[in-house]
């Protein structure tokens, strides 16, 4: 035993002996390996279990059961049972943890037949080491594996085409992307190099490229290509050398499609280019400053909006241009930009290139935190011709403000039904209201509904939207008044329809249009005289050329015969009173023209109250002689009017003519009887002479009657002075005079009077 | 000119301007024979109840005044006008006026009326008439 003792002791392995007793195996024996392994001495292993020198970790079991289970299959079988992979965690009672251990564990019967004892040699070899480094190495495999599939799985999933081409050009290997990119079959495309591909433009540049990476640089390039299916696109491509070794076999490629966006650039150039026109070309004017007003950019625009071009303006202050009345206030403003992002500076004036002032109007934003700005971008715009025409309103309105204010007239807005929106203070006035009182009653209360004017005026505004018209109107007290009014319908800013009044009160024009019609009635009357004067200066040009020059032609002729001729003295002295006749007859008519002429001064004497039977009594004397020795007699009737108030001297000289002339005119052989009657009848004063003398065929002569030198009768010396003389009157004093007369019935003269000419 | 004797006819109411008429016609033609009239009625009745019963024609200057107080010289003509043509055509019309009137349009209402004469009526028109006479004829 010692023997074998020996040969344990100095087994090369770590070893145990068991021994069973009592159906267990229990240590019998460790080796000096298996202690300096396990740092146990065999004192402490001796007659123990092996569960309980080497706890078992809990967390990973089955190692002490396996163990058991081989050394029992050894003992029964009498033959060596391995476990080549034991997986038993030693216990650390440092740290108290488990260290991982693996193992490889061997059973061995041995028989000793001495003392007919059967033992199990246990040789354990500690293969943790192994195993691990196994274990590292199937996760690397796996990992791998892993790497390799989503590799392949990356390369087959982007749309970027992935390609290697031999030194000819010739495809060797593609992704599904490239097949996509190129609408190519995949054989096709083994079958094929690159050149069908490329644009005709860029065939030659492409190729440049390609023998420049197979000449082993990188290259990375834009160029057009057209696709298998003629799809014209834009690709950027990579390629690089690929080595083997030293030599270049070929090149490895990356074809990206950027056609898309190659179009979104285009667009992103073509929205700055609009943007670059708006800010060069419209007639805003942009600007950038700093905080401190200076301009750091002025875009193009300024040349044609101030006529100052965008370099003059940097490096120089805002404010130096503005008119020293707005620039305190535009300061103010502007730093307003410390607490807000955006400010709307009111219009100021801003110098131009002439020395104008511009009215300008500006919006300022602080972008001094946006590192593409780096400022405060001013919008610009020149309003000065929007400031002009505002001022224009502004002024306009102020004008109307004014008229309406201080107007004489009464002004009022209403609506076209008769609501009064506003009146000015000519309007209460004339009204006795106030604007409040005039707004609450209407147009109603002002004017008179009994005048049948107003319902023509409104119709004339609704049917030409303006009307001018006289109208009654009514103040507060209820006195009327007449007024001129000139009404519009206008529409107001909202588009209601609104009406304008404009009242004047035309009461003293009114009284001076009464005046002003008398004054016409009165020229009238004066013009009737001046076409009776001139009707006078015709019959004068009659009378010199008739009633003058027969006398002077007869006196010419009669003193002819007197000269040259040897008459008897008889005969002479018949010539002689011949030419004094003549002479007297020519006095006559000269006389007579001087009393015509003598009317118009007669006129102007002062109307007073004349009698018509004083008149009549005063003709009677005068004519006393003629009428007591002819027997003639005068009948009066002036019951119904006996005084008028008129010029004297032609009242007389009508009543006398009359008489006169029916006193020429009487029958011979026959009484002769004069009636003289005075009526009054609508305000028509009559005077009628009627006498039963010769008469005269009125209906052939009636022009003829009362025209100067007129006779009718051949036994009668006259020469129809009275007659005229008495139309000449009698229209002087406004009246009218008739004649009714039948040859030997005798002649009526009616004369006319309206009452007005005569005042009693 | 029956037996040389030169027939006239003188109507105004003027008696002055008859007489040196008159007068004028005796002193340029002693042997004439010269009828006045005041009322030109009388002197129409005269001439139709003198020109219209003789078989014999009475070459006769007229001269008729104007304005005359019951019928002026051109009412005269209008009645004379309606005479049958024997009796105006022994008349030749001269108007005698005192007037300085324009008688352009009676001139042209009346074409028979020889000439208008203005008053006083003398020797060198009674000449002028005598001497148109005879170039008419």
């Amino acid at each position: 035993m010692s023997c074998y003792k020996n040969i344990f002791e100095n087994l090369p392995f770590p070893c145990l002996l068991f021994e069973k007793k009592n159906d267990v195996f229990i240590i019998s024996e460790a080796n000096t390996l298996y202690c300096e392994v396990t740092n146990l001495n065999g004192k402490e292993l001796k007659g123990k279990m092996i569960e309980e020198v080497f706890p078992e970790n809990p967390s990973s079991s089955s190692g002490l059961e396996r163990i058991l289970k081989s050394l029992e299959t050894a003992y029964k079988n009498q033959k060596p049972h391995k476990i080549k992979i034991l997986k038993y965690d030693l216990y650390n009672e440092q740290n108290d943890n488990y260290i991982q251990k693996y193992w490889e564990v061997e059973n061995i019967p041995i028989n000793d037949d001495a003392k007919d004892t059967r033992y199990i040699l246990n040789v354990v070899k500690d293969i943790t080491a192994q195993i691990l480094e196994k274990d590292r190495c199937n996760m690397l495999q796996v990992k791998l594996d892993d790497k390799i599939k989503k590799h392949d799985q990356i390369i087959e999933k982007v749309t970027d085409g992935l390609f290697s081409l031999d030194r000819e050009g010739s495809f060797v290997s593609l992704n599904k992307g490239f097949i996509d990119i190129a609408e190519t079959s995949e054989s096709d495309l083994y079958k094929m190099n690159f050149l069908p591909f490329c644009s005709e433009d860029h065939r030659e540049k492409i190729l440049k490229k390609f023998n420049a990476a197979i000449g082993g640089t990188n290259q990375t390039f834009e160029a057009d290509f057209i696709s298998g299916k003629g799809k014209k696109m834009v690709l950027e491509i990579s390629l690089v050398p690929l080595r083997n070794s030293k030599t270049i076999t070929g090149i490895y490629g990356i074809a990206k499609d950027i056609t898309r966006l190659k179009e979104s650039e285009v667009a992103v150039y073509r929205s700055e280019r609009k943007f670059k026109a708006l800010v060069q070309e419209g007639s805003d004017l942009i600007g950038i400053l700093d905080l401190n007003g200076k301009y750091k950019f002025v875009s193009e625009t300024s040349s044609s909006v101030l006529g100052i071009s965008p370099k003059d303006f940097i490096g120089k202050t805002a404010f130096d241009f503005m008119h020293p009345e707005d620039q305190e206030r535009v300061i103010e403003e502007f730093s307003g930009l410390e607490f807000k992002n955006q400010i709307q500076i009111d219009p100021f004036r801003f110098k131009n290139a002439k020395g104008e002032w511009r009215w300008v109007q500006t919006k300022a934003t602080n972008l001094t935190n946006d590192p593409a700005v780096g400022g405060i971008v001013t919008n610009s715009r020149d309003i000065t011709d929007q400031i002009i025409s505002q001022k224009a309103i502004k002024e306009s309105e102020e004008r109307y403000r004014s008229f309406f204010e201080n107007s004489l007239d009464a002004v009022m807005v209403t609506i076209p039904d008769g609501k009064i929106l506003a009146a000015n203070p000519s309007a209460c006035r004339m009204f006795q209201m106030s604007e409040k009182e005039l707004c609450s009653v209407g147009r109603s209360a002002v004017t008179d509904s009994g005048d049948p004017r107003l319902t023509a005026a409104l119709d004339i505004r609704r049917q030409t939207g303006t009307t001018s018209a006289e109208l009654t109107f009514v103040r507060k007290d209820g006195t009327k008044f007449p007024g001129e009014i000139t009404s519009s319908i206008f529409k107001d800013p909202d588009g209601n329809s609104r009406s304008s009044m404009i009242i004047r009160d035309i009461t003293k024009r009114k009284i001076s249009e009464k005046e002003l019609l008398e004054v016409n009635e009165s020229l009238r009357t004066n013009t009737k005289e001046l076409i009776r004067a001139n009707k006078g200066l015709e019959q004068f040009s009659f009378i010199i050329s008739h009633n003058l020059r027969a006398p002077v032609a007869n006196i010419l002729g009669l003193t002819q015969l007197l000269i040259e001729e040897s008459y008897s003295n008889d005969m002479k002295i018949n010539l002689r009173k011949e030419v004094e006749s003549n002479a007297q007859r020519m006095d006559k008519v000269i006389k007579d023209l001087n009393q015509i002429l003598q009317l118009k001064q007669d006129f102007s004497e002062a109307k007073q109250a004349i009698n018509f039977n004083e008149i009549v009594q005063f003709i009677e004397i005068s004519l006393h002689d003629i009428l007591e020795r002819e027997n003639i007699k005068i009948v009066t009737n002036f019951e119904e009017i006996n005084q008028v108030r008129s010029v004297r001297s032609f009242i007389y000289s009508i009543f006398y003519n009359l008489i006169f002339n029916s006193i020429k005119y009487r029958q011979p052989g026959v009484d002769a009887e004069i009636k003289i009657t005075s009526k009054k009848e609508n305000g028509i004063i009559s005077l009628i002479f009627q006498d039963n003398g010769l008469g005269m065929d009125s209906s052939i002569k009636k022009d003829d009657i009362f025209s100067l030198y007129k006779r009718f009768h051949h036994h009668i010396e006259g020469k129809g002075m009275g007659l005229f003389m008495v139309k000449t009157q009698v229209e002087m004093l406004g009246g009218k005079i008739n004649v009714l007369s039948k040859v030997n019935c005798g002649s009526t003269f009616i004369i006319k009077f309206s009452n007005k000419k005569f005042k009693l | 000119m029956i037996n040389g004797v030169q027939h006239y006819l003188v109507v105004d109411d003027d008696s002055t301007s008859n007489l040196l008429c008159k007068l004028i016609i005796q002193k340029f033609d002693a042997k004439a024979i010269v009828a006045s009239y005041l009322r030109p009625e009388e002197a129409l009745e005269y001439i139709i109840e003198k020109y219209s019963k003789t078989n014999k024609s009475i070459p006769t200057i007229l001269f008729l005044d104007v304005n005359m107080p019951t019928m002026t010289g051109f009412e005269f003509l209008d009645r004379f006008l309606k005479f049958n043509t024997e009796i105006q055509q022994q008349f030749t019309v001269y108007i005698l006026s005192s007037s300085m009137e324009d008688f352009s349009s009676e001139r042209k209402k009346y074409p028979s009326i020889a000439d208008f004469l203005s008053k006083p009526l003398m020797v060198s028109h009674l000449k002028e008439i005598h001497h148109q006479k005879i170039n008419v004829f």
